[in-house]
């Protein structure tokens, strides 16, 4: 290796060995790289350097912040906002004052200075908080409508109306007690402090725009129905994608009086349609019928067998009275697929040929799949996955929300699916996504052992995760 | 940007999701960003800027830069690397008129704290032409800082982001708006320049002795 003046094929090489110390090669590579530093003792050597000299690098500080430097920064942070938002709006008013000023200089001071006597007196913060108190308990609520023509026209239309889960905080402005917070908890305490930060980072213009929309609702004689469809779309919107809910904001009053109800109306067809064939591996055409016969034929075989699968009691009861052919089929599959699931002792069925019976009949490319898997355990578990997309097919789709699909996310899928899935492009990501909650909440739904006592086994087109007798979801 | 780049993110990473939170004007949602990134923030910026001040006015106007860009803000990848995007497009500002003043005054500005040993001395210990001593700890750190000043800036963020964010060139390519081919070329520009400034001390604790 020339350290002066590296050839380009020199380059090539080191730039290769420290994507390799970096992780960043793949499978070919990296054994390319392997190759050589076992024959070349120069290699070995130039790579030893590298390792070194990145180590050193952990001599770097690693900087604390100060105790006060988060606050100093949000409030600085807070000011320059405030001062940006003075600055575009008020500029034309700045320039007639100072000229109106160097006219009457003498006057203008007396006023003034009178003016500010009194602007302290009133401004002092906790007068100026208990002022806005009604508009901070509901900021959240009006940064979501910002216009009085707005609400008035929801609520003309009677887009929104579901009963109220609770309108407690939106009542009509009342008289504020003598200490309004006396009766707060900690946690109510903690979220007002929140609603005032928010309120407080708001530039004087748009809190004053705040207090005047907050006026305007208690002097209209439809208040308390106003504040309603406030709140039932306020709670409509956070359910939309934060991308759609910022647009809404953006437009004037009528057009997005237009957008709410054109997304109303998609949500609803949108909740109308079956769900699309699953992506992933599922079978196509003629493969699913030979697919659903052969498994028919199988369970039919082994009936008695699965059914024994069943823990006795309740469950295995029901499934014997099971009559109807297609809830028995789905059953007898969901009880099986549970079960190869499990570890222990594998099952003596389905039978290799049983798979090759299978294989035969299907496409080739279905075949290919098939045969490609070594294990009867493998192959089984791709029958029952190919299975199961064929199920879903024929129900309602669920349609988590977006918290939904995060607590999914974050609480419940493997690391292994989660990584898979952070790999993805964002659009197959939210499909996949989809699909894997889906495909959990069927299986679960499938699960005997899950279900409570009186609920069907399949759930009734809805989709839904079947309720326990407590009426709380299962787990 | 679509919907689908925005459930993604969000989905995936709570700090995007307090970021769409800041976005919807929530104050809290903004301490908490700062509180959870001001380390990682400033440990970046220290090493990229001369000193600490300057790295904690430079942080201040990252954090400011974001909250300016709030209502403009599309979830397109993770909050971090927005973030040290915007940092390191602050920091190559504040690098490039700091050189600018340096080559105007031609003087080191006055409470520079970068490090007592001279590049000129580094190279020449690389070439082996100084004698030398054992190091001890703090001259090592020193010695280090300087090598790192010899890199430009573009590979001193592109290896800050690989050693301490820990992040795959993937990431470094969309922090630092690079491809991934170019992002593999500067930090083996970067380790192979340190490796020239740093053999020397790493090969058998010693330094070279000042003139």
């Amino acid at each position: 290796m020339n350290d002066s003046n590296p050839t380009p094929e020199t380059i090539e090489i080191e730039t290769e060995l420290v994507a390799y110390l970096d992780g960043e090669l793949d499978h070919a590579s990296a054994q390319r790289v392997e190759r050589r530093l076992s024959e070349d003792p120069e290699f070995r050597r130039r790579l030893q350097q590298l390792q070194r000299a990145w180590d050193l690098l952990d001599q770097l500080p690693r900087v604390e912040a100060s105790e006060n430097f988060a606050s100093t920064t949000v409030e600085m942070v807070a000011l320059r906002a405030a001062t940006d938002s003075d600055h575009s709006v008020g500029r034309w008013r700045r320039r007639r004052f100072v000229a109106w000023s160097l006219r009457a200089m003498g006057l203008a001071a007396a006023i003034v200075v009178g003016y500010l006597v009194v602007q302290v007196r009133q401004q002092a913060p906790e007068r100026r908080f208990l002022r806005d108190l009604p508009v901070i308990e509901n900021v959240d609520l009006y940064l979501n409508a910002d216009d009085i023509e707005f609400v008035r026209q929801l609520q003309r239309e009677s887009l929104f109306e579901q009963e109220l889960p609770d309108a407690t905080s939106l009542g009509p402005s009342r008289q504020a007690p003598r200490d309004p917070l006396a009766h707060l908890s900690p946690q109510e305490l903690d979220e007002l402090r929140r609603k005032r930060d928010a309120f407080e980072l708001l530039s004087p213009d748009k809190q004053q725009w705040l207090r005047d929309l907050h006026h305007e609702l208690d002097a209209d004689p439809k208040s308390a129905e106003l504040r309603e469809t406030l709140q039932h779309y306020s709670a409509w919107s956070r359910t939309l994608p934060a991308g759609r809910r910022a647009e809404l904001l953006s437009l004037p009053a009528d057009e997005r009086l237009v957008q709410v109800q054109q997304l109303l109306e998609q949500q609803r067809r949108e909740q109308e349609q079956r769900m699309p064939r699953p992506v992933g591996r599922s079978l196509q055409g003629d493969d699913v019928k030979v697919l659903m016969a052969w498994l028919d034929e199988l369970l039919t075989r082994h009936d008695s067998e699965i059914v024994n699968l069943v823990p006795p009691g309740f469950f295995r009861d029901r499934l014997q009275q099971t009559t109807d052919p297609q809830r028995r089929r789905a059953t007898l599959l969901f009880t099986l697929s549970r079960r190869m699931g499990e570890s222990g002792a594998p099952l003596d069925f389905p039978t290799e040929d049983d798979y090759q019976t299978l294989a035969q009949k299907l496409s080739p490319s279905a075949r290919q799949e098939l045969e490609a898997l070594a294990t009867r355990k493998e192959k089984g578990e791709r029958v029952l996955e190919w299975a199961r997309s064929q199920y879903m097919s024929q129900f309602q789709p669920l349609q988590p929300s977006r918290d939904e699909l995060e607590k999914y996310f974050r609480d419940e899928i493997s690391p292994n699916d989660r990584a898979w899935l952070e790999g993805l492009p964002p659009e197959r990501f939210a499909r996949e996504l989809r699909r894997h909650y889906q495909m959990q909440q069927m299986r679960r739904a499938f699960d005997p052992q899950r279900l409570s006592p009186g609920k069907p086994v399949i759930p009734g087109g809805k989709g839904r995760p079947v309720k326990g007798p407590g009426g709380s979801t299962s787990p | 940007m679509t919907d689908s780049s925005e459930i993604k993110y969000e989905v995936i990473d709570p700090d995007v999701r307090l970021m769409l939170q800041v976005r919807d004007d929530n104050a809290a949602a903004f301490t908490e960003l700062v509180t959870r990134y001001q380390n990682r923030l400033l440990t970046l910026l220290a090493n990229l800027v001369p000193n600490r001040q300057q790295a904690e006015d430079l942080a201040q106007d990252v954090f400011l830069r974001v909250y300016r860009s709030r209502k403009t803000y599309q979830p397109d990848a993770k909050f971090v690397t927005w973030l040290f995007r915007i940092a390191a497009n602050v920091a190559s500002n504040a690098i490039r008129s700091h050189v600018r003043r340096r080559e105007i005054h031609l003087a080191p500005p006055a409470g520079n704290e970068s490090s007592a040993i001279s590049l000129e001395q580094l190279a020449k210990a690389a070439s082996g032409a100084l004698p030398t001593r054992r190091l001890d700890k703090t001259e090592l750190a020193e010695i280090v800082r300087t090598a790192m000043e010899s890199l430009n800036d573009q590979q001193r963020v592109a290896l800050m982001l690989s050693k301490f964010e820990e992040m795959g060139y993937q990431e470094i390519a969309d922090t630092m708006g690079l491809t991934v081919s170019a992002v593999k070329s500067v930090l083996w520009r970067a380790r192979e320049n340190l490796r020239t400034m740093l053999e020397p001390y790493v090969a058998d604790g010693i330094r070279p002795l000042k003139d």
